[in-house]
């Protein structure tokens, strides 16, 4: 699958090393106004084209890493080039969209053309959830009640993330990772009730208590408040057969602690200098995640995260903010929560 | 000052009379117990147990920690106030905001101590956080995070029965963190969100055994609590109690539980955390004596638990309708 890239900031980035370890080809990107893109041209041997429009009809599949208000438009460009005899796909970096009504274009756009749309909901491929979801499938914690997802760090720096108009804030960030298990984990949810915490200087903090259609309820954390360089998620679904909860730091099987300027040359500089916790499995979830989206649009059939799952997170995200806005607590319509 | 207990139903009654043992033994009367059959599964080395509430009242108490159903915390404090005596009562201190207003209206007409047993309050961690945050050494608290959740109290079947518990995990675990974020904020709660269900242990009990709950305090925070019975019968403690705290510097974890040793034991069902620290039970216990001996009011008023009560009422509203209760104005 010949891939190219829209977006070189750091999960474009991420993507382009992922693409390579699933073993496809990324071959092209999109110049960017701030330069980031030939940067990553340069490490990848990437071709770089002036439009995504360019971009798409050169290659098998798009991958959208744009700041979120900027996915709708990039998929307007890339769908038409990609569809019919092509088989191409389109895979779009959570969330799907900034609001429900760009994200249902966008999924109908890729409908039209026939286009895969595959969703950037990683946490799915992450080595501790995706067990935590196969033991919630397996019945080992019988019917699923109280749910609790957590997930805390210190605020971005980029300039649209803290603009909330265009990135969503700390709900469409981090807290969709967390919607999007939820619904894995205990089906579609019915009614929220959020609370935004966002004073001035510091970043802000959310949380959310969500109604399942089954009758479980969920409780949702995310955080911008940490000092820099701080990220946590944790998470439990406690059940009418029993209880399961994360790992936390004790799953890593590799934990170094070494002085930041180790390194012969990197004197000074703190950040990325010294080495990160290894993770309990050796699958990257970047790359077990494009690695499943990439097989399934090569068996022409529907990515395992697909345009849908994308966009009912994308709803229960908007309703989180519209309870927040409101102080009410907000239904999603039938329609909404499948 | 003499000491006794008013009936062993509830679980506590045990964990009050070790303290009263150990440290007040000379003041400890004994429990008034009507109830032949608690009595004999209950009883206490050491410890004598009274029938009759005339025979009780002759050995001499001047207070009484009320350890009974919650729905018999009005009837028996009522008595006990009548009697002339000091009442600690376990918390929730009633199961209506009328039966807890009339509580406390009678403590002042009989000008009696009435304390609420919430033991939080005395807590190292709790305590210390607390005056870190009125200090300002943590920031401005903006929102917070908190647990309470525990195993299902079925060891004592009445707290599983609507008319003696008057509700389940909303009413047995929301009252501790209220307490504690009043006391935290020095601020009231304005409105409440609540949802519940009914999932786990759904065969021993018609009663929610999950439950989540939101509240908007009047300066503006904002707290979730998990009052749920989710700590299943394997897992290795009762529960815990613990919050995050968001503030204008920062984030500041809080777990009243965090002096606990891993003990693995022989087999699975062994396995457990062991409490360290210092004995919150203790601490309140003798802040409740202190006060009556003083004539002061204690340092966790009757009060604190009606408004506790009240935001338990406003839960289930809530749960009822779907939607933000907010609190009935306070004459």
């Amino acid at each position: 699958m010949r891939v190219g890239i829209v977006g070189a900031g750091f999960m474009g980035r991420t993507h382009a090393r992922a693409w390579a370890a699933a073993g496809e080809s990324v071959v092209a990107t999109v110049a960017m106004d701030d330069g980031s893109a030939d940067a990553m041209a340069a490490e990848h041997c990437l071709r770089v084209y002036p439009t995504t429009d360019a971009l798409a009809r050169e290659v098998d599949c798009v991958d959208v890493c744009l700041p979120t208000h900027l996915h709708l438009s990039a998929v307007e460009q890339a769908a038409p080039h990609l569809g019919g005899p092509k088989a191409g796909s389109i895979f779009c970096e959570k969330p799907l969209a900034r609001t429900v009504g760009d994200a249902e274009r966008l999924v109908a756009l890729c409908d039209a053309h026939s286009v895969w749309l595959g969703v950037g909901h990683v946490l799915r491929f992450f080595p501790d959830y995706a067990h935590a979801l196969a033991l919630v499938e397996a019945g080992t914690v019988g019917t699923p009640a109280v749910l609790r997802f957590s997930r805390r760090a210190f605020a971005p720096r980029n300039r649209w993330f803290l603009d909330r108009e265009q990135s969503g804030g700390v709900i469409f960030d981090l807290m969709i990772h967390d919607i999007d298990f939820a619904r894995l984990a205990a089906g579609p949810i019915t009614r929220v009730f959020g609370s935004l915490d966002a004073p001035e200087q510091v970043g802000e903090h959310a949380y959310a208590i969500c109604t399942h259609l089954s009758g479980a309820i969920t409780h949702l954390e995310a955080s911008w408040r940490y000092p820099h360089g701080e990220f946590h998620a944790d998470f439990e679904i406690a059940g009418s057969g029993g209880l399961i909860s994360s790992p936390g730091g004790g799953a890593a099987p590799i934990t170094p602690y070494l002085y930041p300027n180790f390194r012969e040359g990197e004197a000074g500089s703190n950040e990325q200098a010294v080495p990160a916790a290894v993770q309990p499995s050796p699958d990257d979830p970047y790359v077990r995640e494009l690695r499943a989206f990439a097989r399934a649009v090569k068996e022409d059939k529907e990515p395992p995260v697909a345009g849908r799952d994308g966009l009912a997170a994308v709803r229960v995200a908007s309703a989180i903010e519209q309870s927040i806005a409101s102080g009410q607590a907000v239904d999603l319509p039938r329609e909404a929560q499948s | 000052m003499k000491i006794g207990v008013v009936s062993l139903a509830h679980i506590h009654s045990a964990m009050y009379l070790d303290v009263l043992k150990d440290r007040y033994p000379d003041e400890l009367v004994g429990v008034f117990e009507p109830e032949a059959k608690l009595a004999a599964a209950h009883a206490t080395d050491g410890v004598r147990i009274f029938d009759d509430w005339d025979r009780f009242l002759a050995a001499g108490p001047r207070a009484v920690i009320v350890c009974s159903e919650n729905a018999r915390h009005r009837q028996d404090t009522l008595r006990a106030f009548a009697a002339g005596l000091h009442v600690l009562c376990e918390k929730p201190l009633a199961t209506t905001a009328a039966a807890a207003t009339e509580m406390v209206g009678a403590a002042a007409g009989a000008n009696r101590v009435l304390m609420t047993a919430f033991p939080m309050r005395f807590a190292h961690a709790i305590v210390t956080a607390r005056d870190s945050l009125a200090r300002g050494e943590y920031g401005r608290l903006t929102s917070v995070v908190a647990v309470n959740q525990g195993r299902i109290p079925s060891e004592r079947r009445w707290f599983l029965d609507r008319e003696a518990a008057g509700g389940g995990a909303v009413t047995d675990h929301t009252v501790h963190l209220v307490d504690v974020l009043r006391w935290y904020t020095g601020s009231e709660v304005e409105e409440v969100y609540a949802v519940a269900n009914r999932i786990i242990a759904a065969q021993q009990t018609e009663l929610e055994t999950g439950g989540l709950v939101s509240l908007r305090f009047a300066n503006g925070v904002t707290a979730s609590i998990d009052c749920s019975w989710s700590r299943p019968g394997g897992y290795p403690t009762w529960g815990g109690l613990a919050l995050r705290l968001l503030t204008s510097e920062g984030v500041v974890d809080v777990d009243a539980f965090a002096g606990r040793i891993p003990v693995y034991g022989a087999t699975p069902t062994a396995t457990c955390l062991s409490d360290f620290g210092p004995d919150a039970n203790a601490l309140m216990i003798d802040e409740f004596i202190a006060a009556c001996t003083d004539s002061r009011p204690p340092r966790v008023t009757g009060e604190d638990g009606l408004r506790a009560v009240e935001v338990v009422a406003a839960a289930y509203e809530s749960i009822e309708t779907g939607r933000p209760v907010r609190m009935p104005p306070r004459g």
